[in-house]
């Protein structure tokens, strides 16, 4: 599943590890996110969601799941 | 727990266990070389390691409950992977074994190692992709 949480975390101005300490996940799993290596959780990617102020949807693209 | 309590605790159970394991395992092994025969006090002294072995899966229960869903999705697969190998060999050995009485027989022992160091090796490559 695709995201654009790097794009998002770059308009912030937040390096991975910041990102991480605020989700309460570390800088290796925000990576392995934002690279798409694993998709979220329904609980995780609301989390994300809230902090940025926007919808899931708004941040995750699942087009190219069947 | 934070991310990096929780490693910096799984670290050094697992490095404490870890030269535990090895020590006692040479120790053990001198003291029935040397030491003591084969009494209850030398089963009693055999036994040593498997605590070792005992913690050292405790630290990874504990940390598997302690670490975020990523980490935890990672481990579940490096421990997958151990535990398929440590299979994919008994079976594969024990069968060879049970159909060829000349082959030299393959100690139990070795199926700590063998899962360990397949849950480390694949845990570090998992890890180095998300680095």
């Amino acid at each position: 599943m695709e995201n654009n949480l790097k794009a998002l975390r770059a308009d912030k101005g937040w390096s991975q590890a910041a990102l991480g300490d605020q989700l309460d996940i570390s800088r290796q799993s925000v990576n392995a996110i934002e690279t798409g290596r694993y998709d979220p959780s329904l609980p995780l990617a609301f989390k994300i969601a809230r902090l940025f102020e926007l919808t899931i949807e708004d941040i995750f693209n699942d087009d190219d799941v069947a | 727990m934070k991310p990096k309590q929780a490693n910096k605790r799984y670290l050094s159970t697992m490095l404490g266990a870890s030269g535990g394991y090895l020590g006692s395992v040479f120790g053990v092994s001198f003291a029935h070389d040397h030491l003591i025969d084969g009494s209850a006090a030398g089963i009693l002294l055999s036994l040593v390691p498997g605590i070792f072995i005992c913690l050292m899966l405790f630290s990874v229960w504990r940390y598997l409950k302690e670490v975020d869903e990523v980490v935890r999705h990672q481990l579940t697969q490096a421990l997958l992977a151990g535990l398929f190998s440590l299979l994919a060999l008994s079976g594969g050995w024990g069968l060879v074994e049970l159909f060829n009485d000349s082959l030299p027989r393959l100690p139990v022992f070795f199926a700590f190692p063998v899962f360990f160091a397949t849950f480390g090796l694949v845990s570090a490559i998992r890890y180095k992709r998300c680095v």
